[in-house]
C-alpha cells in the first residue's frame, strides 16, 4: 500500500517535470508552425519542384530534342516529337509533354540536360482536377 | 488466416481480432491477426504486402542511376540510408573509388539520416503510449534536419542525393554553420526528451519488461540493428565490418542487457548521442575537394555480382546486385531490416495484454515501405 502510494506520488512529480517541459516551449519560444495557406515557407532555391523549358535571350526554345531527358527519366514520364527544321537545318521538337502525374521529381532530367534548358521551379503546390490537368504540354512548359 | 476456433486454457471460445491495416498505431498499413482469450493475446500473425510495389522487379528494368531514385522509397524515413547502399553496391560492381570529401558528404547524411530516423521513433513511441506531446516534438526536431536535407537536395522526403561515384551537389555555404547550432540544439533537447519522457515514471511502467527478447532468439530470428543491441549482443556493421570510410570516425556502440521495449527505446536515443559526434567530427574533417569520381556517363557495369551490408537505423540493410553486362541490374534483392525484425512477433507476443502489442511494435520500429518493397 505505502509502495503504492509512494508510486503515485513519484508519477505525479514526474508529470510535473514534463510539463515544466511543456511550458517553457509554450511561454518563453516562438510557435514553430506555420498556418499554412496564410503563411507560406520559403523553400530551398534548389527546390526541385515542376519542370519548365527556359528560352534564350530572343525567346527562342533552346531545347534541339536530344531526348536524353526522356530517356535517364526511371518512369518514363517525358515524351516528344522530333522534326527537323528546313529553314535553318536544325533538331527541333513540335511537342514535349510531362506527365506531372507520373514524374517522382528526382532531378536526373535537369541533371542530364546537355543544353541546361530544362530546370525545376520552386513551385510545390500543383494540383488538378483530373489526371489530364497534370499532363503539361508546350503552351505551359515552355516559359518565355 | 489464423484458426480463430482456436480455445483458450480453459477451454472457453477466443476471440479474433483485426488489428490494422487502418489502424492509427500500426505505423502505416500492417495488419495483426491477433487471436484474444480476454485481453491476453493468444496468437498473433503480421499479414503484410498491402504497400507492396514490386521494387526489386521494377529494378530490374532501370537503370542503375534510376535504381538510387527507387530506393528513396523502400524506407522513406531514412532515403539517405537506402542511397548509400545501392550506389555502395553499384560503385563495387563497376569498381570505382569515389573521392574522399564524398566520402565524409554520404557518412555526414547518412548520420544526419539516422538522426532523423531515432527522433522520429521517440515521437512515435512514446505516442503510442499515450504521449502525444512527444510526438510534436519529434517532429519539430525533425524539421530542423528536413530544412538541412532541402538546402542540399532540393527535396524534403526522397532525397536522391547519391550519384554512382559521388554525390549529387556540394554543400550550400551556410551548412557546416548551420549543421553545428543543430548539435547544439539536438544536446538541449536531448535533456528535455529525458525530462518528457524518459524518467517518466508512467512511460517505465508500461516499458520496462514488456515484450523481452533473448539473446538466442535475436540470433535464431536474425534480428538486427538497435532491437539485436538492445538485447546485449555488441554488433554494428560500421564497425565490425566498416565501409566507406567509418573507421576514421570515434564512436561508441551503446548496448543494453534486458532486451525490452525501455531497452529499445532507450538505446535509440544513446545512438542518437553516437551519431551526433559522428556528424561533429565529420564537419571537422570535411576538406574542399571533388564529389565525383570520374565513372561514364551510361553506366554498365562488367558482368558479376555483388552484396554490400550496411547499417542503417533499422538495421542490417543489405542490397544483392547481379549484373550481366547491360545498362539495367539482372537482379535486384534487398534485405530490408523492417522485414526480418518483424517476424519476432509471432514469437513475443502470444502472453502480453493488447496494448502491450502497440508499445512491442512500436520499439521494434518498423516502416512498412521496406516491410512490403
Ligand atoms: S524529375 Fe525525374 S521523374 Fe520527373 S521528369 Fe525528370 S527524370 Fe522524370
Ligand atoms: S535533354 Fe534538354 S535539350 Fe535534350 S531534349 Fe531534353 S530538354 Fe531538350
Amino acid at each position: 500500500m505505502i509502495s503504492y502510494i509512494i508510486k503515485i506520488l513519484k508519477g505525479s512529480w514526474s508529470l510535473l517535470v514534463g510539463m515544466k517541459v511543456t511550458l517553457k516551449y509554450f511561454l518563453f519560444e516562438k510557435a514553430v508552425t506555420v498556418r499554412y495557406p496564410y503563411e507560406k515557407r520559403k523553400v530551398a532555391p534548389i527546390w526541385r519542384g515542376t519542370l519548365r523549358q527556359l528560352c534564350d535571350d530572343k525567346g527562342e526554345e533552346i531545347c534541339d530534342g536530344c531526348q536524353i531527358c526522356s530517356r535517364v527519366c526511371p518512369v518514363q514520364c517525358i515524351s516528344m516529337e522530333v522534326f527537323k527544321d528546313p529553314a535553318d537545318n536544325k533538331r527541333k521538337t513540335s511537342s514535349y509533354t510531362v506527365d506531372f502525374g507520373r514524374c517522382m521529381y528526382c532531378g536526373l532530367c535537369v541533371e542530364s540536360c546537355p543544353k541546361k534548358c530544362l530546370v525545376h521551379t520552386t513551385d510545390y503546390a500543383f494540383v488538378s482536377f483530373d489526371r489530364e490537368g497534370l499532363v503539361l504540354g508546350k503552351d505551359k512548359l515552355v516559359k518565355r | 488466416m489464423i484458426d480463430n476456433k482456436l480455445k483458450d486454457k480453459d477451454g472457453f471460445e477466443t476471440m479474433y481480432l483485426n488489428m490494422g491495416p487502418q489502424h492509427p498505431s500500426t505505423h502505416g498499413v500492417l495488419r495483426l491477426g491477433l487471436v484474444l482469450d480476454g485481453e491476453v493475446i493468444v496468437s498473433a500473425e503480421p499479414d503484410i504486402g498491402y504497400l507492396h510495389r514490386g521494387m526489386e522487379k521494377l529494378a530490374e528494368h532501370r537503370t542503375y542511376q534510376a535504381n538510387i531514385a527507387m530506393s528513396d522509397r523502400f524506407d522513406y524515413v531514412t532515403s539517405m540510408n537506402n542511397n548509400f547502399v545501392v550506389a555502395l553496391a553499384i560503385e563495387k560492381l563497376l569498381g570505382v573509388e569515389i573521392p574522399k570529401r564524398a566520402h565524409y558528404l554520404r557518412i555526414l547524411m547518412a548520420e544526419l539520416n539516422r538522426v532523423v530516423n531515432h527522433i522520429l521513433l521517440f515521437g512515435f513511441f512514446a505516442m503510442d503510449l499515450g504521449a502525444t506531446t512527444a510526438l510534436i516534438f519529434g517532429f519539430r526536431e525533425r524539421e530542423e534536419v528536413l530544412d538541412l536535407f532541402e538546402s542540399v537536395t532540393g527535396a524534403r522526403l526522397t532525397y536522391n542525393y547519391f550519384r554512382v561515384g559521388g554525390v549529387a551537389r556540394d554543400l550550400p555555404e551556410d551548412f557546416i554553420q548551420k549543421t553545428g547550432a543543430f548539435i547544439k540544439l539536438m544536446r538541449k533537447r536531448i535533456k528535455d526528451y529525458d525530462d518528457l519522457v524518459t524518467n517518466n515514471v508512467i512511460f517505465r511502467d508500461r516499458s520496462v519488461g514488456i515484450g523481452k527478447i533473448s539473446k538466442e532468439d535475436i540470433l535464431a530470428y536474425s534480428l538486427s540493428g538497435p532491437v539485436m543491441r538492445a538485447s546485449g549482443i555488441k554488433y554494428d556493421i560500421r564497425k565490425d565490418d566498416t565501409y566507406s570510410v567509418y573507421k576514421e570516425f570515434d564512436f561508441n556502440i551503446p548496448t543494453r542487457e534486458d532486451g525490452d521495449c525501455f531497452d529499445r527505446y532507450l538505446l535509440r536515443m544513446l545512438e542518437l548521442r553516437e551519431s551526433l559526434k559522428i556528424i561533429e567530427q565529420v564537419l571537422v574533417k570535411l576538406e574542399p575537394g571533388e564529389i565525383m569520381a570520374k565513372v561514364p556517363k551510361v553506366i554498365k557495369p562488367p558482368a558479376g555480382e555483388a552484396y554490400i551490408r550496411t547499417e542503417s537505423p533499422k538495421g542490417e540493410l543489405s542490397v544483392y546486385l547481379v549484373s550481366d553486362g547491360t545498362v539495367n541490374p539482372y537482379r535486384f534483392h534487398l534485405r530490408a531490416p523492417s522485414f526480418i525484425n518483424l517476424q519476432i512477433l509471432q514469437k513475443i507476443l502470444p502472453g502480453v495484454k493488447v496494448a502491450d502489442v502497440i508499445a512491442i511494435l512500436g520499439s521494434i520500429d518498423i516502416v512498412l515501405g521496406e516491410v512490403d518493397r
